[in-house]
């Protein structure tokens, strides 16, 4: 970690429709010492990854406008956001969803519904490795 | 001859009595119906639904002619909606401008030999893509030759076991599909099709496929029709399913069991009444097989439709609706009043072959020749404002019991603005529309005289009849 | 004239009533809002409370009337959506506010609504303490409150109640979807149960249970027997059963059947056929695929396509050729299109 307080926070994009777990995963991972910008729908997901490039973006699959999985595909595909790792949270059983997810270049999955501190321990596995 | 006219004037006394009597007892029913639905709706556990992959598949067909400009919109939303197992159709209908190729651009969308079900026979099928990024999405190109051809296309194409269709305008909500699915898990293996209440949008808020905000239209003509179709679904159809004779499950949105509509042969291409005939179809079927079954009507499962501003399209749309009727019954004549079809033969068939199709007849004509008469002195005044009394003042008692219904189980329309205006069209969609609206009817007997036959581009307009007691 | 009369005053009933549901729905409006800005005002507290810094938790804070309707709203929201020691906070919350033991006697209530609504908020209160009362409303004459109850049931993971939610499916007083999402939610402790409705009488039964083992199977303890358990069922009397142990040792990946699936191959049920396709796809193996592109290239289409998608996902070169062939059929033809995406 750097000195300069700026440089040494790093930005997380989370994004979902539902306000209340949008607003538990931003408030835990505030906690834990990271700078959350919020987003809504998939749309506002991207614009925030797109202007923030955040260290990590944390996209729920089921957003209106743009799914987590199109959200995933548009940032793998675009230069300047291409390596920002993705956590996707899905709500569905299926495997194939979270095959999905991976095919769309997510680099982890967490099960809705979720623990907060699982959630919180991978994002910490992923920004710790880089 | 006035004594004929007079005996006709009082048989479509007698007719107003019956109709609206009718009308207050399903009026009474879906009161009930709706008292034990409303506060049971917290209790649905859709979350759960949602998330079980015990839930069955649905794929949502969706027959698309020269909608380059909503199609992307639209199939977005489609694939965005809340349910845990869906794909999405398109099936284009030999458009004339963009539709498919807008499609191949935004869904990055590659050709692909799609094997499909040879069920139902259909026009030829030029080519189908498949979505890279999105594997629940195909689209069929077909020949022009109608929304019922390409429905038929899409039903041989579905993957699911139950298939949804809708119009390529119209807007699901985001939960309607969960909803509409519902009855599937509470009365496992019964329920045979499903339909869901329709609304107009015109006027309402609406972005990315959704409608945000619930206003009524500016056009007189379209807010006539939303309390129209209110009426129309809220009164009939929930009344209709609580005494199990739901007779029509609207094209515009219903779910109905792949594998039986591929038995029957799909949708008749030669109607303009297709759902009508498709419901009645399968109503036949089965209880020629003396299957049980259930056919239903989810109140909750809500789509939103545009409905025509201008006399003309509105005029062409019922008259349309008419011949519809007239083919449908034609078809299914023998059910009517025919007690091996059990309620359906007793009560839903007799009432639209006699309170639909020859309303005209004595609402319209009886109104007339009542006033005429009066005119003449062939009645007295006490006789006429009975007349009128049960033929347009219960008009609108029924019109208000729709919108109390309403207000009491939905509360759709937030303004206060927009319900008083509703009230006071109550007054004008009985006294005006209602006429008009069987002047429309009247010229749809000379469409039926006539033979005629309208295909292609006119045949997909207007799909969301309220049809089930609008009259 | 009296007639006219009755029939106006009727419409101006209909009116006063349109006008008060109007009045109504304002208050109920102006309701709403303040509740959302409670909801709003709550949330930092209800957040603190779910997911507290420090291991101590936060003190529940004591409200009062709408506030604690709409805190406890809140919370049971998040239990919907989170697991783990934020459940077990939730719980104590509302065991502390004496939440859990007013809706337990909630649960005898004379009015119908009342026992509904207690049935279902039980299971998002994630108090185990409930599980004894909820069994109980499994009893409750009305259909839904026996369906809340089970979905309660269900959502506090009561692994002792699977019997109870069995039967509840077996005799038919909740809708056999609706117990399945129950036993799914439970999970894997629910699979010892459900080895032993293997073989009880009613064919529907034993295809729900073998089609839930299918899907919990894989993490439970008793794994490791089930590949053995369920070829047997391949050669059950009824379709339904034979399909969905097909879907069942696929889904566990169990090549203990693998033999017994192509046997299935060629069955007389369409889907039957159809289900032993899929499995064998998810099973794999080259023993399989010749078998397999015999279906695709020549059965019905469900089994067929079902075929052609497995041969795609154990072979996809031998389906890319074999699409090419003239007699290759509609379905691989498909699969080898599809492969390419």
């Amino acid at each position: 970690m750097s000195t300069d307080p700026a440089a040494a926070v790093p930005v997380i994009v989370a994004a979902d429709d539902d306000q209340d777990i949008l607003r538990l995963i931003a408030f835990r991972l505030e906690r834990s010492g990271y700078r959350v910008v919020i987003a809504h729908d998939g749309e506002e997901a991207l614009n925030a990854v797109r202007e923030h490039v955040p260290a990590l973006a944390v996209l729920d699959v089921r957003m209106p406008k743009m799914d987590g999985y199109e959200v995933t595909r548009a940032i793998r595909a675009d230069e300047a956001t291409r390596d920002i790792p993705v956590i996707l949270l899905t709500a569905r059983v299926q495997d194939a969803d979270v095959q999905r997810g991976f095919e769309a270049g997510a680099d982890d999955y967490v099960r809705k519904p979720f623990s907060p501190q699982e959630l919180r321990s991978r994002v910490q596995a992923i920004l710790g490795r880089r | 001859m006035e004594t004929i006219l007079v005996g006709f004037s009082a048989m479509s006394f007698v007719y107003f009595v019956l109709l609206n009597g009718f009308y207050l007892a399903l009026t009474a029913l879906a009161w009930v119906d709706l008292r034990r639905k409303v506060w049971r709706r917290r209790y649905l556990g859709l979350d759960d639904v949602f998330a079980s992959p015990l839930t069955p598949g649905i794929s949502v067909i969706v027959p698309a002619y020269n909608e380059e400009v909503v199609i992307v919109e639209s199939v977005r939303s489609l694939l965005a909606l809340r349910y845990p197992r869906h794909e999405v159709v398109v099936v284009n209908d030999g458009s004339a401008d963009a539709t498919v190729q807008t499609l191949i651009e935004a869904f990055d969308m590659v050709p692909v030999r799609q094997a499909m079900r040879e069920g139902i026979p259909t026009a030829e099928i030029r080519a189908t893509y498949a979505s890279r990024p999105h594997p629940g999405l195909l689209v069929l190109d077909k020949a022009n030759a109608g929304r019922s051809d390409a429905l038929n296309a899409g039903f041989n194409a579905a993957r699911h076991p139950y298939v949804c269709m809708i119009d390529a305008d119209s807007l699901l909500e985001p939960d309607a599909l969960l909803r509409i699915a519902k009855p599937l898990l509470d009365q496992p293996g019964s329920v045979v099709a499903a339909g869901g209440t329709i609304r107009a949008a015109n006027g309402c808020l609406i972005d990315h496929g959704q409608v945000l905000d619930v206003r009524l239209p500016r056009s007189r003509l379209a807010t006539i029709q939303s309390l129209e179709y209110i009426r129309a679904f809220l009164i009939a159809r929930v009344g209709w399913g609580r005494v199990h004779a739901l007779g029509l499950i609207s094209g515009a949105f219903g779910i109905f069991d792949r594998s039986l509509l591929q038995t029957v042969g799909g949708l008749w291409t030669d109607t303009v009444g297709e759902d009508l005939e498709l419901t009645l179809r399968l109503h036949r079927y089965l209880r020629d097989r003396g299957e049980p079954y259930e056919v239903v009507f989810v109140d909750d499962a809500v789509c939103w439709t545009e409905v025509p501003e201008d006399l003309t399209t509105l005029g062409r749309q019922r008259r349309r609706w008419q011949r519809g009727l007239w083919e449908a019954l034609l078809r299914h004549r023998a059910m009517i009043g025919n007690p091996r079809y059990g309620v359906i033969g007793l009560l839903t068939m007799i009432y639209f072959a006699v309170f639909e199709f020859l309303s005209p007849i004595f609402a319209l004509l009886g109104l007339l020749v009542t006033l005429g008469l009066w005119l003449t002195g062939g009645v007295g005044s006490g006789y006429l404002a009975s007349f009128v009394a049960v033929s347009l003042l219960l008009g609108i008692v029924l019109s208000t019991a729709a919108l109390v219904l309403e207000e009491v189980s939905f509360g759709t329309y937030k303004r206060r603005r927009d319900v008083l205006r509703l009230l006071a069209y109550t007054l004008l969609e009985n006294v005006g529309y209602r006429q008009l609206h069987h002047v429309w009817r009247l010229l749809g007997f000379v469409d039926i005289a006539r033979g005629k036959t309208e295909w292609g581009a006119q045949k997909r307009q207007g799909l969301a009849r309220p049809v089930g007691g609008a009259d | 004239m009296t007639l006219m009369a009755g029939i106006i005053a009727l419409a101006l009933v209909g009116v006063a009533l349109v006008l008060v549901s109007l009045v109504v729905r304002s208050s109920m409006g102006a309701r709403d809002k303040r509740r959302a800005e409670a909801t709003e005002r709550l949330r930092p507290l209800a957040m603190e409370l779910v997911d507290p810094d420090d291991d101590q938790g936060a003190p529940a804070p004591v409200l009062a009337g709408m506030e604690a309707e709409v805190f406890g709203d809140l919370l049971v929201h998040y239990s919907r959506q989170l697991r783990g020691e934020a459940e077990d906070r939730i719980a104590a919350y509302f065991e502390a506010a004496g939440e859990v033991d007013a809706q337990r006697r909630r649960l005898t209530a004379r009015s119908e609504r009342a026992r509904v609504d207690a049935a279902f908020r039980l299971g998002d209160m994630a108090s185990a303490a409930a599980v004894p009362d909820l069994l109980r409303a499994m009893e409750d004459p009305s259909l839904d409150v026996r369906a809340a109850a089970a979905r309660s049931l269900g959502r506090l993971r009561a692994a002792e109640t699977v019997e109870a939610l069995i039967s509840a499916a077996v005799t038919e007083r909740v809708a056999d979807p609706v117990v399945g999402i129950a036993l799914l939610e439970i999970g894997p402790p629910a699979v010892p149960r459900l080895i032993t409705l293997l073989d009880d009488p009613d064919p529907h039964h034993r295809a729900a249970a073998v089609r839930l083992i299918g899907l919990l199977g894989s993490a439970a303890a008793e794994a490791d027997e089930l590949p053995a358990l369920l070829p047997a069922l391949l050669r059950d009397m009824s379709a339904d059963v034979r399909a969905a142990a097909a879907d069942a040792l696929g889904r566990l990946g169990a090549s203990a059947g693998r033999d017994a699936l192509i046997q299935l191959l060629h069955d007389r049920v369409a889907f039957v056929r159809a289900a032993a396709a899929r499995a064998l796809g998810q099973i794999g193996g080259q023993t399989v695929t010749e078998a397999l592109l015999e279906v695709a290239r020549a059965d019905e289409f469900d089994p067929a396509a079902d075929a052609a998608q497995a041969l795609a996902r154990i072979d996809p070169a031998l389906v890319l050729t074999a699409a090419e062939a003239p007699d290759a059929g509609p379905h691989l033809r498909e699969a080898a299109d599809r492969l390419e995406l």
